[in-house]
């Protein structure tokens, strides 16, 4: 676990996230630290107005990170959609109780978080996502 | 009158008889003599009537005879003196006879007598008879309507001895005159000792703790709940049922108690609630742990944040407690919600030996701060058992942190593992410290409960503790350790619950996302 006072050493630069999360307070601390490390964040509170931008942008987004529960349209269903649409677009779900049967491969997610965690656990599943999308070199 | 007419017949037909064997009429004084003898039968049977016809036909006879053959003196001489001497011993022939008669009259007479008394007595006899027999029938009926009562009374007496509940029956003076092998066992003395106690020594001495009345004494009756004391005065609550039977004049005159121990049903009641009261915590609590997650979540967050630009000494630190502090806030949240979560997903056959290393290992440096040793013994044979690892790790770590507080600093912790029975381990975790108090030990699985100083405990390790032990079929107890310490006891079955179980895949998946969990 990286010590809580710096930041991991990765670089997210050029990086473009879409965050979905119905908590301003959340969208706005995990916005914040991503973009400290390079990325551009875009945030929605809901799966309607995520849709709307990842239809205006064309899916060109690296990574999408969105809460399960949201009101209306839940993340679950959200990631389904993408996954249909932009089928190449790692998703990270963040979850406030793992409910037993949604992970990584029930899901197609990339990771699922669950509430509370550090800061730098989400930096390191946002770097695996990257990979993912072949954003940054393997190692 | 057919007597009278026999006698003459019998003559007449004698005479005709002499006649015919003589040939005609003979002479003979012999014949007359005959005839004349039959005279006096047929006086004899007829009466004196027949007797004189029978006479005129012998004279008649007698002249024939004379006449035909001719009166000599020699004949009639001899006929004379025949005549003479029947005339004489006639008469004491009818005397004798006469008399017989009456004798045999009397006899008759009296025996008539006798033969009336005897039926009169006889009749008495039979009506005797027939009244007894009609009382025999009724003892008999008595007797097969006691014999009925009595098998019945063995059937009541027996099925009071077989009875649960207690029975008592005292007197009027409140003195115990029954009591059931169910009384008896519950007031903890032989029945025959009960006999004779008055029902007061079953109250336990007023005090405090006995607001409730015992039985009553003086209504018509009571049930309720209370508390009696047995022999060695030792509190058993009860329940009574209470009926008193009164004399005519309203007078008390038996006091009936039904008393059932209610010790085994305070205990399962007792049990009922707290696992009420766990189910209704549970569901309390995930919802909170929930609604607090997004707020603990941000805090922690933008605390990180600004972490990230401080470069003030004394701020950093501040900071830091915020980060620390929301941290520990959020490990209760999650707690909590693995405390309502039912996961069984990670299980594994995992082996105890390694469990108990790392948990030590996450211990270790504490334990030697505070100069504790810690005494590992486990068989060596100790099975693998199927568990999920991390969730026991929970366990064992929090009964060993529960341990270490106990003993503040110089002490021993010990760590004992054995398989007991079939397919059961057991695992103890004991420690050198004071103990546990009785007072406090019926709480010590209520979540929330600690003895903890503010900010030490959370009140949940033990019954999350429990929980998953539960969750995995085992059950968690607490001893005394010898020497004054708590023993904490677990038993696990060693194999899954089911076979079911046992051959579900591990989803990797959720493993690994909750390793993602753990990991915060």
């Amino acid at each position: 676990m990286n010590p809580a006072g710096s930041l991991p050493p990765l670089d997210f630069a050029g990086a473009r996230i879409l965050l979905v999360d119905d908590e301003p307070a959340i969208r706005r601390s995990f916005s914040l630290y991503l973009e400290r490390l390079g990325a551009s964040v875009t945030a929605a509170a809901d799966a309607r107005e995520a849709m709307a931008l990842l239809e205006g942008a064309g899916g060109d987004f690296d990574v999408l990170i969105s809460d399960i529960t949201l009101p209306g349209e839940s993340g679950i269903s959200l990631l389904s959609t993408v996954r249909r649409r932009w089928p190449g677009l790692p998703v990270i779900l963040i979850t406030g109780s793992l409910a037993p049967g949604i992970g990584p491969e029930s899901t197609g997610a990339v990771a699922c978080l669950q509430k509370p965690f550090p800061l730098s656990l989400l930096a390191r599943r946002v770097e695996l996502a990257l990979r993912a999308r072949s954003r940054l070199p393997l190692r | 009158m057919r007597a009278e007419l026999g006698g003459p017949i019998l003559t007449a037909a004698t005479l005709i008889a002499l006649w015919y064997l003589s040939s005609g009429p003979f002479a003979l004084p012999g014949p007359i003599a005959v005839g004349l003898l039959v005279t006096v039968a047929s006086s004899l049977m007829g009466g004196w009537r027949s007797g004189l016809i029978s006479a005129a036909m012998v004279i008649g006879y007698a002249v024939l005879c004379y006449g035909y053959h001719g009166a000599s003196a020699e004949l009639v001489w001899a006929g004379a003196s025949q005549v003479l001497v029947l005339a004489m011993g006639a008469p004491a022939v009818a005397l004798a006879v006469g008399a017989w008669r009456q004798n045999v009259g009397r006899t008759t007479s009296y025996l008539e007598s006798s033969y009336e008394r005897l039926a009169r007595r006889h009749a008495e006899l039979e009506a005797k008879r027939a009244q007894l027999e009609r009382q025999i029938a009724k003892l008999t009926a008595q007797r097969d309507a006691m014999g009925r009562r009595l098998r019945r009374a063995r059937v009541f007496v027996d099925a009071m001895d077989r009875l649960w509940d207690g029975v008592l029956v005292a007197d009027r003076f409140r003195r115990i005159r029954y009591a059931n092998a169910a009384a008896a066992s519950i007031y903890g003395v032989p029945e025959s000792e009960l006999n004779g106690r008055g029902l007061d020594t079953l109250c336990v001495p007023p005090g405090p703790h006995t607001s409730t009345r015992c039985y009553d004494g003086n209504g018509d009756g009571w049930a309720g709940e209370t508390v009696h004391q047995r022999a060695d005065g030792s509190p058993v609550p009860v329940h009574v049922t209470q009926v008193v039977t009164r004399r005519s004049d309203g007078q008390p005159m038996a006091f009936v108690l039904i008393v059932r121990d209610r010790t085994e049903a305070r205990r399962v009641q007792a049990q009922l609630m707290e696992s009420e009261k766990l189910a209704t915590v549970g569901g309390l609590v995930s919802g909170v742990a929930h609604e607090l997650n997004n707020p603990l979540s941000a805090i922690t967050n933008f605390a990180q944040l600004m972490l990230l630009d401080e470069s003030d000494g004394a701020r950093r630190e501040m900071i830091e407690l915020i980060v620390r502090e929301s941290r520990r806030a959020g490990e209760i949240v999650r707690n909590l919600l693995s405390f309502s979560r039912n996961s069984d997903r990670a299980r594994r056959l995992v082996q105890v030996e390694e469990i108990v290393r790392r948990t030590l290992a996450l211990r270790a440096y504490d334990h030697r701060r505070n100069k504790i040793d810690v005494a590992v013994s486990l068989d060596p044979e100790l099975p693998e058992i199927w568990a999920d690892p991390n969730q026991l790790q929970q366990v064992l770590l929090n009964l060993v942190v529960n341990a270490e507080h106990a003993i503040g600093r110089q002490g021993t912790i010990t760590i004992r593992g054995r398989s007991v029975d079939d397919g059961w381990i057991e695992l103890d975790v004991a420690d050198t410290g004071p103990g546990i108090p009785e007072n406090v030990r019926p709480h010590i699985f209520t979540p929330f409960f600690t003895t903890k100083a503010d900010g030490q405990g959370t009140g949940l390790g033990l019954p999350i503790s429990r929980d998953i032990i539960e969750r995995h079929g085992g059950t968690v107890e607490v001893l005394d350790e010898p020497g004054g310490g708590a023993c904490f006891r677990i038993r696990l079955p060693v194999g899954p619950e089911s076979a079911a179980q046992a051959e579900e895949p591990e989803p990797a998946a959720i493993h690994a996302a909750r390793l993602d969990g753990v990991q915060a």
